[in-house]
C-alpha cells in the first residue's frame, strides 16, 4: 500500500474550497473508468484543477468536506508557531483520509468472499488559523495559492512516479477501485493528543 | 510534412538486436501488433490532443448526422476516449499530426529511427501588434520588461520584428531503445492502465502551466481581443527546431534571472515498442502585456546623443564626472534663484501655454541659443554640453547601483516613502531659504553632498521607477546607453519625490535619510515645491520666487488637479519633452544659475526665513493632506519639508538648497495612475543592468557563443540539448517528503533519461544521413483513417484489460521489481 501525506496550513474560510481541490484532483488521477473533466474546469485561487464530471462524487466530497471543517471547529486548540510572522497562534487542526480498495475474492473452503484491499492512502493533514488582521490574511491567502499549486503539483508527480502499485483493472465497471473518503475524529485518533503533548512540551 | 525515414525494410530487427529467442507472443500475434499499434499512434494523437486543446481553441469533429434522429439541431462532437480519458476529438493539426497517427509500431521497434519525436509548441502570436505598441512580459514581481528589448540584447537584430514567441515546446517520445530485451514485454493492458494515469496528469498539468494562465487571462480580457493570441505548432522532433523570425524558448526574456525556463518530464511508460515520454521546457512567465510604446518615442530623440554619452559607461568615469560637474556647479553662484517673471502663482500654473512658455525660455537662456525656437534651444543644449552628459549620466549611476536591490525592498521604499509626503506645503521653503543663509555656496554645496549620496536606494528605487515608462526606449536602436540615461532623466520627479519623503523622515527616526539625497534632480525639485508651498503660505511674493525657479516648470504646486493640468500640458508637447528632461537632470547649477541668476531672489530668501516659524504649524496642516498627495507624485517632494523642516529647518536645509525646473518628465506618463502601477518603470533600468552585468560576467558572449556554434546563418534552437534532460531529470525529484518509492523512481529515472537523450540523438542521426522517405508513408496508407480514437478500437483495449488482468495479474505484480531494475540499467 502506498501512503502520501499532505500537510497544508489554512485560512479557515479557505479549508472548503482548497481541499475539495486537492481531493478533487486526487479523485481526478484514481478514478480509472472513462471520464470527462469537468468543463470549464474549476479553479479556486486561481488555480486551475481537475475534477471529475461526477456529480454523485461531488455531493460525497461537500458532504464529508461540511464533516471536516465541523471537525475542525470543534477540535481544540493548540499554540503553535505562526508560521508566516514567527508569532505563536491558534490552531486548529483535523485530518482527511481516502483510500483506495481493491476488490479481492477469497476462497474458503466452502464459499467465497469478497474483501477490500486498501492499495492506497492518502492522509492530509489540515492546520486552520484565523488569521488576526488584513495582512496577514492576504498572506495566508498566498501561501495557501502556493500550497495547493505546489500540492497538486506533487499529486501529478506521485501518480506518474508510482505506477505498479495500482492494482489490475479486472472490471469493466465505471469505477474499477472503491474508493473511502474519511475523517478521523479526534478521540479516537491520537493524532491530536500526541500533537497537543508536542507542543506543550 | 514529408519526413525521411531511415527505415531499413520493415523486417523484424528484434530478434537480430537481440540475438536472442525472447519474440514475445506480441510480435507474432497479428492482433497484438495491430492493437500494439493503435496504443502508439493514440500516445501521441491523445497527447497533442490533451495539450493543443489547453492552449488554442479547436475545431471539433462532429458526428454526421444520423438518418434516424432527424432533429438537426443536435449536434453530436465526436468525444476522443482514448486511455479512459474523454476529450473533444479535434480535425485541427490533422494533417501535420498524420505521421504519428499512422506510426507503425513493428517499424518503430525494428529500426529505432522511424518515428521522430513529436514536438508541440505553444506561441504567442503578436504579429497583429501595431507599431506603436510594445510587448511587455511581466516577472514575478510585475515589473515588464520589454520583449524586443530583450531579444535584442540576447544578439538578435534590433530591426526585424519578431511576432512570435516561443512559450512552450512539448517533446513526445517514443523511444525504442529502452527495450528491455531481456524481460517480456510489458503487457497491453498494463500499459494502457499505465497511460490513464499518465495522460490524466498530463491533462491536470497543463492548466497548472504559466501558458495555461496566460491564456485564461487572455479570454477573460477582452479589450485587445485581436492583438495577442496563442496558438500551436506541431513540428517534426528530427529536425532542429529553427528560431528564425521569431523568439525561441532559449532566448531570456527576464534579464535579471538565469534560468526563465524550466523542465519537466513525465515518468516514461515501458511499452513493447519502446519508452513513451512526454517532456515540457516552459517559459516560467508567461504573462504578456502590451503596451502603448507612444512615450518611448520620445526617447528616441536621444539617441542622437548617445553616442557621446557612451564614453561614460565605465562606471568610474561617470563617477569621476559627476563629482567634477558637482564642484563646478560648488563654485557657480547661489543666486540660483530664479526671479519672478511670471505674474501670478494661478496663472503660472494654470496656464499650460505661459508655463511651457517660460520652459522654454528657461532652456534659452541656459543654452544660449538666442533666437532659436524652443525645441531647438534644447537640442543645442543637450548636444551642446558636457555637463549636462555628465550630470544625467551620474544619475544613470545610481540607478544603475540599485539595481542589485531586490525588487521588493524597492516596492517597500516607495511605499513608506509615500505616506510621508505632503505635497503642498512644503517645508522645503524653510529648508531652502535657511541653507542658502547659511551656505555661502547656497544650493551648490548641497548639490555635492546630493551626488555623494546617489547610491542610496531610495533614490535610486524611484529612478528605476522613472525608467521604466520609458524602458522600452533603451534597446531600440541598439543604442543602450543613452537610452538608459534619458529615462533616468526624464523621471528625475520620482526622484526627487524619494529624496523629499527621506529626509522628512530623517527628522524623525530615519538616520541614513541624508544620504538618500542622490541627485541634483531631488535637490531641484525640492526648491521648487518649498518655495511654492511656501508662497501659499505667504504671500504673492513668493510666488514670484516660485515662478521664477521654476522657470515655468516649476509649476507643480498646489493641488492635484493643477498637477495633473500641468501634466496633461506636457503631455500635449512630447517633443520637447526629452530634452526638456535631459535638461533637468543635468546640473542643477547650470540650470538655475545663468537662468535665475540675475533675478532679485535674496528679498525672497529673507522671506523665507522670516516663514520658518510658521513652517511649524503647517506642518500639522500638510501632514493632513498626506493622503491627496499620494496620488499626485509630483508633489511629494513637498511633503518633505513639512514633516522636517518644522522641527529641524537647519539640518535638513543643507539637503535642500536649490530645486530646480521640473521635470517635463511628468509628460511622460508620470501621472497618478503610473504610481499606482508603479513596477512598470523599472524595466528599462534593470535591463541595462542586467546587460552590463553579464557582460561583466562574460554571460552575454556566452549565450551567444552557446548558440551559434555549428548552427550556421540563423539561431537555432537545439533540442538536444543535454543539460535539458538533465534538468528535466532533477525536476523530478519528489519533495522530501514523498514516499519513498517516489525517490527511487526518479533516480531510476534521471538515469534512463541519460540513454533516451543518447538513442534520440542517434536516430537523429540516422534520419539524417539516410533520408529515404519510404516506409513510413507506405505505412500512412496501410493504417487506418480512423485513427481519432474510434470507440471500437477503445473498446479493445479495454475489454483486452479486463481479460488480461484476470490472467495477467500475477505477471504484473512480480513484474514490478524487474521493472524497477530495468530502469536502473540503462541498457546497450
Amino acid at each position: 500500500m502506498l501512503l502520501i501525506t499532505i500537510d497544508i496550513v489554512l485560512d479557515r474560510l479557505l479549508i472548503r474550497d482548497v481541499i475539495k481541490a486537492i481531493l478533487s484532483s486526487i479523485f481526478f488521477h484514481r478514478l480509472f473508468g472513462s471520464i470527462r473533466p469537468l468543463s470549464p474546469p474549476r479553479e479556486v485561487l486561481e488555480i486551475t484543477y481537475p475534477s471529475v464530471d461526477d456529480p454523485a462524487l461531488d455531493a460525497l466530497i461537500d458532504e464529508k468536506l461540511t464533516r471536516l471543517t465541523t471537525a475542525l471547529d470543534t477540535s481544540s486548540q493548540y499554540i503553535a508557531n505562526q508560521p508566516y510572522s514567527g508569532s505563536t497562534q491558534h490552531q486548529r487542526k483535523a485530518q482527511i483520509v481516502v483510500n483506495f480498495f481493491e476488490k479481492k475474492t477469497r476462497k474458503a473452503w466452502f464459499s467465497k468472499s469478497e474483501e477490500e484491499v486498501c492499495w492506497e492512502e492518502w492522509l492530509i493533514n489540515i492546520s486552520s488559523i484565523t488569521p488576526r488582521n488584513e495582512t496577514e490574511k492576504i498572506r495566508v491567502a498566498k501561501s495557501a495559492e502556493n500550497q495547493l499549486q505546489a500540492i497538486i503539483m506533487k499529486v501529478i508527480d506521485i501518480v506518474n512516479d508510482n505506477k505498479d502499485h495500482i492494482p489490475p483493472i479486472a472490471t469493466t465497471e465505471a469505477n474499477p477501485f472503491p474508493y473511502q473518503i474519511s475523517i478521523p475524529s479526534e478521540t479516537e485518533d491520537t493524532w491530536g493528543s500526541v500533537f497537543k503533548k508536542i507542543l506543550v512540551e | 510534412m514529408s519526413l525521411p525515414a531511415a527505415v531499413p525494410a520493415g523486417q523484424d530487427f528484434r530478434g537480430l538486436a537481440t540475438g536472442g529467442p525472447i519474440i514475445g507472443p506480441p510480435t507474432k500475434d497479428p492482433s497484438h501488433a495491430a492493437k500494439l499499434n493503435q496504443v502508439v499512434q493514440n500516445f501521441f494523437s491523445k497527447a497533442a490532443q490533451v495539450i493543443i486543446q489547453s492552449r488554442m481553441l479547436v475545431n471539433p469533429v462532429i458526428i454526421p448526422l444520423n438518418p434516424v434522429i432527424t432533429d438537426p439541431s443536435i449536434i453530436q462532437k465526436k468525444t476522443n476516449k482514448w486511455f479512459n480519458l474523454e476529450v473533444d476529438d479535434t480535425d485541427t493539426f490533422r494533417d501535420e499530426l498524420r505521421l504519428w497517427k499512422a506510426a507503425d509500431a513493428a517499424l518503430v521497434t525494428s529500426s529505432f529511427a522511424s518515428l521522430p519525436p513529436l514536438l508541440i509548441e505553444t506561441v504567442l502570436d503578436a504579429r497583429d501588434l501595431t507599431a506603436n505598441q510594445t510587448l511587455v512580459v511581466l516577472d514575478d514581481e510585475g515589473k515588464r520588461w520589454n520583449v524586443d528589448a530583450a531579444a535584442t540584447a540576447g544578439g538578435l537584430r534590433a530591426d526585424v520584428r519578431r511576432p512570435e514567441i516561443v512559450l512552450e515546446r512539448w517533446r513526445i517520445e517514443l523511444d525504442p531503445r529502452s527495450i528491455n530485451t531481456l524481460e517480456l514485454p510489458p503487457e497491453l493492458p498494463v500499459v494502457y492502465k499505465k497511460s490513464i494515469v499518465l495522460f490524466r496528469s498530463l491533462y491536470a498539468y497543463v492548466r497548472l502551466l504559466p501558458a495555461w494562465r496566460f491564456r485564461k487571462k487572455l479570454s477573460k480580457a477582452k479589450l485587445n481581443p485581436s492583438s495577442l493570441k496563442i496558438s500551436c505548432r506541431v513540428l517534426n522532433g528530427a529536425y532542429p527546431v529553427s528560431s528564425r523570425g521569431r523568439i525561441g524558448l532559449s532566448m531570456p526574456l527576464i534579464l535579471d534571472r538565469k534560468d526563465n525556463t524550466q523542465n519537466h518530464t513525465f515518468n516514461k511508460i515501458d511499452t513493447p515498442a519502446g519508452a513513451f515520454t512526454v517532456h515540457v521546457t516552459y517559459r516560467k512567465n508567461c504573462e504578456f502585456r502590451v503596451d502603448d510604446s507612444e512615450s518611448i518615442l520620445s526617447s528616441h530623440f536621444l539617441n542622437l546623443d548617445e553616442h557621446s554619452t557612451r564614453k561614460y559607461a565605465n562606471t568610474t568615469a561617470a563617477t569621476a564626472s559627476a563629482r567634477r560637474y558637482s564642484r563646478t556647479s560648488k563654485s557657480s553662484p547661489a543666486n540660483s534663484l530664479p526671479s519672478a517673471h511670471s505674474p501670478s502663482r494661478e496663472v503660472s500654473q494654470l496656464d499650460p501655454g505661459l508655463s511651457y512658455g517660460s520652459l522654454s525660455s528657461f532652456h534659452h537662456q541656459s543654452t544660449a541659443v538666442p533666437g532659436a525656437s524652443p525645441l531647438s534651444a534644447l537640442r543645442g543644449t543637450v548636444t551642446g554640453s558636457d555637463h549636462e552628459r555628465e550630470s544625467s549620466f551620474t544619475s544613470s549611476l545610481s540607478t544603475s547601483a540599485s539595481r542589485n536591490i531586490t525588487s521588493g525592498t524597492r516596492l517597500k521604499q516607495i511605499d513608506t516613502a509615500r505616506p510621508s509626503v505632503q505635497p503642498f506645503k512644503s517645508p522645503a521653503l524653510s529648508a531652502s531659504p535657511s541653507s542658502d543663509l547659511m551656505a555661502p555656496g547656497g544650493g551648490s554645496y548641497p548639490r555635492l553632498s546630493y551626488h555623494r549620496g546617489s547610491s542610496s536606494s531610495s533614490i535610486s528605487s524611484h529612478q528605476q521607477r522613472a525608467q521604466k515608462s520609458n524602458f522600452s526606449s533603451t534597446f531600440s536602436g541598439g543604442q543602450r546607453q543613452s537610452t538608459s540615461v534619458s529615462p533616468i532623466n526624464a523621471f528625475n520627479p520620482s526622484a526627487a519625490l524619494a529624496i523629499s519623503t527621506s529626509s522628512a523622515s530623517s527628522a524623525g527616526s530615519r538616520p541614513e535619510s541624508g544620504r538618500r539625497y542622490s541627485s541634483s534632480f531631488g535637490s531641484r525639485s525640492q526648491w521648487q515645491h518649498g518655495s511654492t508651498s511656501s508662497s501659499s503660505a505667504t504671500v504673492a511674493a513668493q510666488h514670484a520666487v516660485v515662478d521664477g525657479s521654476a522657470g515655468g516648470s516649476g509649476t507643480p504646486s498646489d493641488d492635484d488637479n493643477e498637477l495633473g493640468e500641468f501634466v496633461r500640458m506636457l503631455d500635449s508637447r512630447r517633443p520637447l519633452k526629452s530634452f526638456t528632461t535631459r535638461r533637468e537632470s543635468d546640473g542643477v547649477a547650470a540650470v538655475t544659475g545663468v537662468g535665475m541668476g540675475t533675478s532679485a531672489p535674496r528679498t525672497s530668501l529673507a522671506r523665507f526665513q522670516q516663514l520658518r516659524d510658521s513652517h511649524a504649524f503647517l506642518s500639522d496642516s500638510m501632514s493632513a493632506s498626506v493622503v491627496v498627495q499620494q496620488r499626485s507624485p509630483a508633489l511629494v517632494s513637498g511633503s518633505y519639508s513639512s514633516t522636517g523642516s518644522g522641527g529641524s529647518g537647519k539640518a535638513i536645509s543643507p539637503h535642500t538648497p536649490h530645486t530646480p525646473a521640473i521635470p517635463s518628465r511628468l509628460s511622460e506618463g508620470l501621472t497618478a495612475e503610473y504610481y499606482r502601477d508603479q513596477p512598470v518603470f523599472e524595466d528599462e533600468d534593470d535591463d541595462d543592468g542586467v546587460l552590463e552585468d553579464e557582460e561583466d560576467d562574460g554571460g552575454v558572449p556566452h549565450r551567444r557563443a552557446v548558440k551559434k556554434p555549428g548552427l550556421a546563418k540563423h539561431d537555432e534552437e537545439d533540442e538536444l540539448a543535454p543539460e535539458d534532460d538533465a534538468d528535466s531529470s532533477i525536476s523530478l525529484a519528489p519533495a522530501p517528503h514523498t514516499h519513498m518509492a517516489t525517490v527511487a523512481t526518479s533516480n531510476s529515472n534521471s538515469c534512463s533519461s541519460g540513454g533516451i537523450l543518447r538513442g534520440s540523438i542517434a536516430r537523429r542521426a540516422a534520419l539524417r544521413s539516410s533520408p529515404s522517405a519510404g516506409s513510413v508513408h507506405s505505412n500512412e496508407v496501410s493504417s487506418h483513417g480512423g485513427h481519432f480514437g474510434d470507440d471500437d478500437e477503445l473498446l479493445f483495449a479495454m475489454s483486452d484489460m479486463v481479460i488480461g488482468t484476470n490472467t495477467t495479474a500475477a505477471p504484473i505484480l512480480m513484474q514490478s521489481p524487474k521493472e524497477a531494475q530495468q530502469k536502473t540499467q540503462p541498457q546497450e
